[in-house]
């Protein structure tokens, strides 16, 4: 089991009143599991994403990631834990504007005091499962939306995590780029890969092993479908 | 990760320009500064750091105990030597007279010369090194004379000075025998012309110099130095001193042991160290200023950097988000910082030049070493960490959620107004300079008119050099160019002032005073406040008369009624008559002043000449000079051009036109960058504005209303400031001149906001230039 979320509640005051953002939010997450989360805006989508991906906080509940109880960890712990083990996906791609294709995915190497040499061999790698070794030292500005997404990929993948965070990957793309980026997912699924996407899309959700319905904060239908 | 760090770093400065321009300008300024003042700093650190087995010199400081009062002082009683010179650990020692500027006589006028007699141990002891000539000669020839190499230069220019022959005034002739090579470093005793122990003693047996050589009270004017044979020999040569304990008529001396290496950073508690150089205060005050210039271009860093971390916080979220840890953020915007700095000091060297070019404080010279030079890099990454520390925590403590969420929270960011604070700080200081500027360039003003409607222009004075003027003054007013002569040390501002002590009734108190010519008044047509004037047959002999300024009345009136003309004043031991009060506005006296007629204190005379015959009178009265007192040199000048080049208040304004500048720029260019970054984060209000139809004029008042509020609030601060610190020269001062009035401060502060705001204009004036369609376009 990769994920357990036992009751999760997340609120935000309002007037005096709390706005629940996640309530009452349980969900087991096992490992190479491809899970789509759907919903509509405010939903709660990213939220959720947000606390898998220990990017914020909740304030009440329990949360296991690999076994280790998270609701318990001090921060230093918990940002070490997510630092080793999950890449984000953003639909924005948030690549660093100022670092080529290449810096890029060489960046989170290097805040985990890789060495150079192996540095160099995990990037070159990336940029050719990607096809992308032409546009090494091109900047995050000359590429298209879906090469961009590409590199958001890449450089998610270079720490090799156990888990993919993706927030609307594929929100920010047109339907061509969209499913060659679905795809691509798959493929990485199939190769142990576990990953959770938050999508508007039902097309996308369905490349998932299972999806789940988000409203107000709270998972109102979840299927399991083979693929 | 160091590497690319710096990769990242000038990436982003480069593309940041203007920011990094600014920013670089303004440290590089400050750093200018810091690096002038920490060369002078060394240098003299570095005093006397030339002698060979320095840690084994000495000089014997006395101690004077008088009226139960201790006194240290940095020179000794010569007698003193011949009791140590047997000493079993003392190696070597030598005593040095320190005679003080004699006037050196060539054809282009007098060269004030400072004048040591010392003996050829001197070049033993010392690391001062002999270029030509014999050390030894210094103890058999009494007339002959070493020059150190910048004298000689400066006396003989290219020519050869060895064999040369030099007049002194009142010490006679003496052949050039030998060069001293100018010291590598500053020292505490700078030698510019030495003459031997032997012409000492004739010139003590002629009456030329006093004698000190066997009177232990007159030690005020020699040194004494000597080379241990172990530096552990210091605390025995200081018992071994106790031995030389002297009781005198009023006073007991002690003599105390101080090591050469410990002379400099002087000492404010040893008198007579004149050369000391710098002292801990000064030390402190210098560390102090440096501090303060770093600091405010610091902030400029620090206020760009947080003006534009709305954009900074989405690169934060996102390293954050792919594993960055805080510190290694930290780590990255320190990097940036640092290379920020460093660029600024290829950029501070030609800054240094500027300073000293237009400032003369500021006056160092510089030898490219590794020490200079990592000490350079040093001060920049020193820098670079003091402006980066600040940013850099408040950056790196964004979190990835509230940056990632799309959250339109970057109000959140705007909130960190550190610039405001900023603007305030920098611009306050730069008020409180600038009311000083405009306060003591009015008295300048103010001070000048006043010598040009009261000092006539055809008045020559002559500096008497203490010879009898009885005879001279006949013959030069028998000149035919000549109108009148005054033989007088006061006209219209003291040339020479004596002391003494006042007595009226119960009130006894200390009083400057001047001699003057009793003919004075009545020439130059001055109109006493009271009183008369001098009367015609005034005895030369006992003194029965004084005149007093108004100041002065003040202070001994123990009434305002009180008439204090016709009164008798205890002078010293005489009593004398007040006859008449002085108006005190001549020339801006303000000091108490006593004006009396004591015909062998004149030092000076003062000749009016006719209308167009001053160089003529000048060419008859140097000859008249020549022959009476031909051994010296006469020093005649045009009065008005003498009291002009004595500007009192010049090197202030210099001083505080520097600070003002340096300061003004720092800030200008903070507020430069503040400006245009308000601007461009405001394009789309502002363009919104422009649609509700706001006119062109109406948005540049927009952009540039804040920056307006902040200037008058930095009055708030800079105004009191200032009015403050000029209320502190003017006491200083001492004239009612100095105005710090209404329109003074308000032309200073006038100033500031005025060049502030143009600074801000060529920014914010883009907002009236916004082109609504382009502004829509990148929404």
């Amino acid at each position: 089991m990769i994920i357990k979320l036992n009751n999760i509640y997340k609120w935000v005051k309002q007037g005096g009143r709390r706005i629940f953002l996640l309530n009452d939010l349980s969900l087991t997450v096992g490992e190479g599991e491809f899970l789509s989360i759907m919903g509509p805006s405010g939903s709660g989508k990213s939220t959720l994403l947000n606390v898998l991906g220990m990017l914020d906080t909740f304030d009440e509940g329990k949360y296991y990631f690999l076994d280790q109880p998270v609701h318990e960890l001090k921060e230093k712990q918990r940002t070490k834990l997510f630092n080793e083990n999950v890449g984000f996906i953003f639909q924005a791609y948030h690549l660093l504007e100022d670092l080529t294709v290449y810096e890029n995915i060489e960046t989170p190497l290097l805040y985990k005091n890789v060495k150079s040499s192996e540095r160099k061999a995990l990037v070159a790698d990336m940029l050719d499962r990607f096809n992308i070794v032409g546009k090494k030292d091109l900047f995050p500005s000359q590429l298209s939306g879906g090469q961009q997404q590409l590199v958001g990929i890449a450089r998610a993948l270079v720490i090799k995590p156990k888990l993919i965070l993706a927030d609307e990957p594929t929100g920010n793309l047109n339907s061509n780029q969209g499913k060659e980026i679905m795809k691509l997912f798959r493929e990485l699924n199939k190769d142990g890969v576990t990953i959770i996407q938050a999508t508007h899309s039902e097309s996308n959700a369905e490349y998932g092993s299972s999806i789940i319905h988000l409203v107000d904060g709270m998972i109102k239908l979840q299927k399991s479908q083979t693929l | 990760m160091i590497w690319n760090n710096l990769k990242i770093a000038v990436r982003i400065l480069w593309k940041n320009r203007l920011f990094s321009m600014v920013n670089i300008l303004s440290l590089s300024l400050s750093m200018a500064v810091g690096v002038i003042l920490f060369t002078g700093l060394k240098a003299d650190i570095d005093s006397d750091h030339f002698h060979p087995e320095l840690n084994r010199l000495v000089r014997i400081l006395t101690q004077e105990t008088k009226d139960g009062e201790k006194t240290k002082w940095a020179t000794a009683p010569k007698a003193l030597e011949a009791q140590l010179e047997n000493v079993s650990f003392v190696e070597n020692t030598v005593k040095v007279r320190l005679a003080g500027k004699h006037n050196l006589q060539t054809d282009k006028g007098d060269i004030p010369i400072d004048i040591k007699f010392s003996e050829p141990s001197f070049f033993d002891v010392f690391g001062f090194e002999l270029l030509s000539g014999n050390a030894e000669s210094l103890a058999n020839n009494p007339s002959m004379l070493f020059l150190t190499e910048s004298t000689a230069k400066k006396i003989f220019g290219l020519t050869d000075a060895l064999g040369q022959t030099v007049r002194f005034e009142n010490l006679g002739t003496y052949t050039v025998g030998g060069i001293i090579k100018d010291p590598p470093l500053r020292t505490h005793l700078p030698v510019e012309a030495m003459l031997s122990v032997n012409a000492e003693k004739i010139l003590e047996k002629e009456g030329a110099i006093s004698d000190i050589s066997q009177n232990w009270e007159h030690f005020k004017s020699s040194a004494i130095y000597i080379r241990l044979k172990s530096e552990s020999n210091l605390g025995q040569l200081n018992t071994t001193l106790r031995n030389y304990n002297r009781r005198l008529d009023k006073s007991t001396l002690q003599f105390l042991a101080q090591p050469v290496e410990d002379i400099t950073p002087g000492n404010n508690d040893i008198k007579n160290d004149f050369n000391v150089g710098i002292t801990w205060e000064s030390i402190k005050i210098q560390l102090s200023l440096i501090l303060a210039l770093t600091l405010l271009s610091a902030f400029n860093y620090i206020s760009l950097t947080l003006a534009r971390s709305v954009s900074r916080a989405q690169e934060v979220g996102i390293r954050k988000a792919i594993g960055a840890t805080r510190g290694q953020l930290i780590g990255q915007f320190l990097t940036e910082a640092t290379v920020i700095a460093v660029v600024a000091l290829i950029l501070t060297v030609p800054c240094v030049s500027f300073l000293m070019d237009h400032l003369s404080e500021m006056e160092v010279t510089f030898s490219w070493d590794i020490t200079l030079i990592s000490g350079l890099l040093a001060y920049a990454v020193i820098t670079g960490l003091v402006a980066g520390a600040l940013p850099s925590w408040i950056l790196s403590a964004f979190k990835p959620v509230q940056i990632l969420r799309k959250m339109k929270n970057v109000e959140l960011f705007r909130t960190v107004s550190f610039y405001k604070i900023l603007v305030v700080v920098q611009f306050s200081v730069v008020i409180l300079l600038m009311i000083q500027i405009v306060m003591l360039a009015d008295y300048e003003i103010k001070s000048s008119a006043i010598i040009e409607s009261t000092v006539p222009d055809n008045v020559l004075t002559l500096d008497l050099k203490g010879e009898k003027y009885e005879n001279l003054q006949n013959d030069i007013n028998r000149l035919s160019q000549v109108e009148t002569t005054l033989a007088t040390n006061w006209y219209y501002k003291p040339m020479k002032m004596g002391k003494s002590s006042v007595a009226l009734k119960d009130k006894v108190l200390e009083m400057d005073y001047v001699s003057i010519d009793p003919k004075t008044i009545r020439t130059e047509g001055i109109r006493l406040k009271s009183g008369h004037n001098f009367p015609d047959d005034m005895p030369q002999s006992t003194e029965q008369y004084v005149l007093v300024n108004e100041a002065a009345t003040e202070l001994l009136q123990s009434e305002k009624s009180e008439a204090l003309v016709g009164q008798n004043l205890l002078l010293d031991s005489t009593y004398v008559k007040v006859i008449g009060i002085m108006p005190n506005e001549i020339i801006d006296e303000q000091r108490p002043l006593m004006y009396r007629y004591l015909s062998k204190e004149i030092s000076t005379l003062i000749i009016k000449t006719k209308p167009n015959t001053e160089l003529a009178a000048i060419k008859a009265i140097q000859a008249l000079w020549n022959k009476s007192f031909p051994e010296k040199t006469a020093n005649l000048y045009n009065l008005k051009d003498h009291y002009y080049s004595g500007a009192s208040s010049g090197d202030r304004i210099s001083l505080f036109g520097g600070l003002a500048f340096i300061v003004f720029i720092i800030a200008g260019l903070g507020i430069l960058g503040v400006a245009s970054y308000s601007v461009e984060i405001r394009t789309k209000e502002l363009g919104i504005r422009k649609v509700l139809g706001a006119g062109n004029l109406k948005l540049i008042w927009t952009a540039t209303r804040n920056f307006g509020i902040l200037m008058l609030v930095a009055g708030l601060f800079g105004v009191p400031a200032g009015f403050l610190v000029g209320d502190l020269i003017r006491q200083d001062l001492g004239s009612n001149l100095v105005n710090l009035s209404l329109t003074n401060i308000s032309i200073g502060f006038g100033l500031v906001v005025i060049l502030g705001l143009l600074i801000v204009l060529s920014q914010t004036i883009r907002a009236g230039q916004l082109k609504i369609v382009k502004v829509l376009k990148t929404e």
